[in-house]
């Protein structure tokens, strides 16, 4: 039977996941904002890389379209999810419909670029957007965090089993030349 | 970048943002719906017995100075991020306009993020 101290404390538990609730809402808008910042901040030395190459290189379509895309992740942050990613993924696997690859056709574009230099500094602005919204995307999801422990873990105890059994097998060998060569005698002889 | 897709992507695309928008907007309340089912069953299995001002008398009673102190550190904690939000918010439209207006000066077709001068999302893109 339940006394009234238990009722109490009962309640206590779900004020407080309530509030844990509103607290998830607000660190919630926090992520968004700070993915904002930091694309915003990225955004501002594409500008600045642009300026350095001369005005006419603000009318390079390469310039222009990745700038397009780094306004577009800034504006829709907030619908940079796991679940719809997982969704999107989902739907276009079942119902596939073609799609416009614009990824593709900005490499295009950029290939067209003449200079070297250019095409890899534009590349690179391209793929410090793709690093943020992934980092955005695996910090924001409970199930991407359990993914990525048990993989990380998994890959430093295959790393640590592989240190321990190299240094083994090193003792062995340095320790036991005779026996191995015995048993390379062996092997060699069948 | 932004070009239009086509017929069936935006249908599938409209599918998959009505459904995150769901999912993004119902999350919180259905665990809050959980918490409050969970709480109810506690009080219906004490009802009977005493009034529910007994228990809302026990209940401010429990608020001893350790909870307390959790409770004041956790609010406090978020009245604190809150307003270093709005502290911002309030130094994104002191300043970038600023930023805009040399950025315009240099690229004159300069495209924007088309977020409000606060930073936040525009209520159209709202989920």
């Amino acid at each position: 039977m339940m006394d009234l101290a238990a009722v109490s404390h009962n309640l206590h538990i779900t004020l407080v996941l309530i509030l844990s609730i509103c607290g998830f809402l607000l660190w919630r808008d926090y992520r968004i904002d700070a993915l904002r910042e930091r694309l915003f901040a990225l955004r501002g030395e594409l500008f600045a890389y642009a300026e350095s190459q001369g005005r006419d290189f603000f009318r390079e379509p390469a310039y222009r379209q990745l700038r397009e895309t780094m306004n577009g992740m800034i504006r829709f942050s907030h619908k940079l999810t796991f679940s719809r990613l997982v969704l999107s993924i989902l739907i276009f696997k079942f119902f596939p419909v073609p799609t416009d690859d614009i990824v593709t056709a900005w490499l295009k574009v950029v290939s067209k670029l003449k200079s070297e230099e250019i095409r890899e500094q534009l590349l690179n602005f391209h793929w410090r957007i793709f690093i943020l919204v992934a980092r955005h995307l695996v910090n924001g999801s409970l199930i991407l965090w359990l993914v990525v422990i048990v993989v990380g873990a998994s890959l430093v105890i295959r790393g640590v089993y592989r240190r321990i059994f190299d240094v083994i097998s090193e003792r062995l060998v340095l320790r036991h030349p005779k026996g191995l060569c015995l048993l390379e005698n062996q092997a060699s002889r069948y | 970048m932004a070009e239009p897709a086509n017929e069936p992507t935006s249908f599938w695309f409209k599918i998959i943002d009505s459904v995150a928008s769901l999912l993004y907007r119902l999350g919180p309340w259905f665990f809050i719906f959980l918490i409050a089912r969970e709480a109810a069953k506690v009080l219906i299995a004490y009802s009977g017995k005493q009034t529910l001002a007994h228990v809302a008398f026990q209940f401010i009673a429990d608020f001893k100075i350790d909870k307390l102190l959790c409770y004041g550190v956790g609010i406090g904690g978020a009245a604190y991020g809150y307003k270093q939000k709005r502290l911002k918010e309030k130094t994104i439209v002191r300043l970038a306009p600023e930023g805009q207006e040399r950025e315009r000066r240099i690229d004159p077709d300069r495209t924007s993020s088309r977020l409000t001068p606060r930073g936040r999302t525009r209520r159209e893109d709202e989920p």
